[in-house]
């Protein structure tokens, strides 16, 4: 492809600039079509002469959630860029190996505890952070030939956690009318509270992951070589892995669990950027968004006036991806 | 073909056996026990008609039927997973991992929602199990079955035959939505008569080529190249005995829709149980009956409001079931 043969500045340029359109884009495409000249209005001119629904539907329902969709894209995206570089395995990804079901089934099970006032986040932290601890574990054992057994075992976990949701969802109405959406990811319901309230954590887990950059790098190199170059490997492997479950459980208390966007942004980011974690890892974030915000998008177009949920569209374009990898051997 | 009936490795015969004896109360129990109401005395009055109304509307058009069509759907599930292990020689390449079973509920799917009155229920089922083969297949590429590339690539197309399967029905018609989840993780609740009929006339056919089929298979079982040198057309059989896999899992699949892991659990404890690597046609069945009979009662015995499908259930134990393997696979290489 012609792109790879731009330097690599001009290219994150480049998807810093999709960004860009995409969010825009988000907030005037829809169901209810948004004029160009209106936002403009709002703004630049603060201009609030236009009906109060307007308005609302501009900025706070859509502004909000393609703010949200950025987040969790570039969450996402980072989250299953440490995943890969932790299992060294690349088809690893927060929702193909269990970590986001970990994070639902975490916050679903605090319905049985109502007395509980924990933020939903350390709860999907500690669902999370459980899951993708069993699943590196079983995963990191040294041999080559665990490249499918990571995936099984994501996938067995996946699916148990996924029927336990739904079980409890079933079992009690309550949890089934305020999940319900948000079990197949959906970002309807967000609100500038919940992504204010998640912020921080998110800030967070970004800055740390950028740091580990060289820390990957290194660990990339596999066991012995790095453990030769002085590398506190079971250090990097713990750190990483908690930042990875700290996004994941961003994207899983905003959204719901959503699949393959990591797996995608960091295929395009390998395909572009080559193997180096410090620059894998930022651009990833950038390409998670980019794709997340397009999927956002295309829910809210191609069943107009209705949505479907947003992981559902995730997983109809993703899984013919991971499809693809496999048909061309990793 | 006889030796399949009289079970050579002994340990298969007493596990048989055994099985047969819990199974024997483990059905009746299913056609007359429910939440409510327990009617196992009235059964000699059930059986010849003489009970009341609402007990034998109870037993005939609910729970007979509906246990009825669990034992096809568990001998029809267990021997597909048994075949596609066989196939694949992998314990883990079963059909509701490989996504054969979804691909069917995405032919089901499409056959009564998008494209209703075109195609029979069953023709609509096996078309979408076979485009689901055939991806797998064009995943695995020339030469032998990979079993590392038919799990992967099955994981992915089970996924996007979920994704499929959501997406339509949301977009085509979602006030079905709420029925269709119930069926979507694989539901005995909706079994009536015509199911029973179907499944019924179907298995036996099923059952009789996998007889035909058998030596072949068990030949496939120990090594494809020494059934190669035994003078069997290792391809062509395989492409055979792939088809025959499918038709047993969409044949569940069209009455239940895809209920998850009995096709991955039953032969592997068949295999535990009569420590054999045979494939041995009467144990995996039965062991499939039971584990679709007992995962039955269960949904309809909790004492809930609402009611959870069958699939939920084995999706949960049979998830379980699949990490502890995992697990021991694990500790396994470890030691190594």
């Amino acid at each position: 492809m012609l792109f790879k043969s731009l330097s690599k500045t001009k290219i994150t340029l480049i998807f810093l600039l999709f960004v860009i359109v995409l969010l825009v884009a988000g907030i005037l495409l829809g169901s209810k079509k948004v004029g160009v000249s209106d936002f403009w209005n709002v703004l630049i001119n603060q201009d609030l002469t236009m009906e109060e629904s307007y308005y609302r539907s501009i900025f706070e329902l859509r502004f909000v959630r393609s703010v949200a969709v950025l987040l969790c894209g570039a969450a996402l995206g980072i989250s299953a860029a440490l995943m890969q570089g932790l299992t060294r395995n690349y088809l690893a990804d927060t929702g193909l190996l269990g970590v986001n079901a970990g994070a639902a089934a975490a916050i679903v099970s605090t319905v049985f505890i109502p007395t509980v006032q924990v933020d939903f986040f350390w709860i999907a932290f500690l669902g999370a952070t459980t899951v993708a601890a069993f699943v590196s574990l079983i995963g990191l054992k040294g041999n080559d030939d665990n490249y499918s057994r990571l995936i099984l075992i994501g996938t067995a976990i996946s699916i148990c956690l996924f029927s336990y949701v739904q079980t409890v969802a079933q079992l009690n109405l309550a949890v089934m009318d305020k999940y319900r959406f948000w079990m197949s990811g959906a970002f309807s319901n967000i609100t500038w509270a919940d992504i204010c309230h998640i912020l921080p954590m998110w800030i967070l887990g970004m800055l740390a992951a950028m740091c580990l950059g060289y820390s990957m790098n290194v660990l990339s190199l596999g066991r012995q070589s790095a453990q030769s170059l002085g590398a506190r490997i079971l250090l990097i492997q713990i750190i990483a892995l908690l930042v990875a479950t700290n996004l994941s459980a961003v994207t899983v208390v905003l959204a719901g669990p959503i699949s393959f966007i990591g797996l995608g942004a960091i295929h395009i980011a390998r395909y572009f950027f080559g193997v180096d974690y410090k620059k894998l890892l930022p651009s990833s974030a950038c390409i998670g968004a980019v794709l997340l915000l397009s999927a956002d998008i295309l829910t809210r177009v191609v069943v107009a006036p209705s949505e479907i949920a947003t992981g559902i569209m995730t997983a109809l374009l993703g899984a013919p991806l991971l499809y693809i990898l496999v048909l061309r051997g990793r | 073909m006889t030796s399949s009936i009289l079970l050579p490795v002994p340990r298969a015969r007493y596990y048989s056996l055994i099985l047969i004896v819990f199974l024997i109360p483990l059905v009746l129990l299913s056609m007359t026990f429910g939440r409510s109401n327990n009617l196992f005395f009235q059964l000699p009055d059930l059986i010849q008609g003489t009970a009341d109304d609402i007990p034998t509307w109870l037993f005939e058009q609910l729970w007979l039927p509906r246990t009825l069509v669990a034992i096809g759907v568990g001998i029809a599930l267990a021997l597909a997973g048994a075949i596609f292990q066989t196939l694949t020689r992998n314990p883990l390449g079963s059909p509701d991992v490989i996504g054969i079973n979804a691909g069917g509920s995405m032919g089901v799917v499409a056959v009564t929602l998008i494209w209703p009155y075109v195609l029979p229920v069953g023709v609509g089922a096996l078309l979408g199990a076979l485009s689901i083969v055939l991806l797998v297949l064009v995943a695995n590429g020339r030469g032998h079955f990979s079993s590392l590339k038919i799990i992967v690539s099955g994981i992915a197309l089970n996924t996007m035959a979920m994704a499929v399967i959501q997406f339509s029905v949301i977009t085509v018609r979602p006030e079905e939505a709420t029925r269709l989840a119930t069926w979507m993780s694989g539901s005995l609740s909706q079994s009536d008569w015509y199911d029973v009929i179907i499944i019924w006339i179907v298995l036996p056919i099923l059952l009789v080529v996998l007889g035909i089929f058998y030596n072949v298979l068990n030949l496939l079982n120990i090594s494809p190249v020494l059934a190669n040198t035994l003078g069997v057309n290792v391809s062509l059989r395989s492409l055979q005995i792939l088809l025959l896999g499918t038709c047993f899992a969409v044949t569940a699949v069209v009455v239940a829709g895809p209920i998850a892991f009995i096709s991955l659990v039953a032969p592997h404890i068949v295999r535990k149980m009569t420590k054999s690597y045979r494939f041995l046609i009467i144990p995996t069945a039965l062991t499939g009956v039971a584990l679709v009979i007992t995962a039955d009662i269960i949904s309809r015995i909790l004492p809930y409001d609402s009611f959870l499908p069958v699939g939920i259930i084995t999706s949960f134990i049979g998830g379980i079931y699949l990490c502890l393997l995992l697990i021991v696979e694990w500790r396994k290489s470890l030691c190594n």
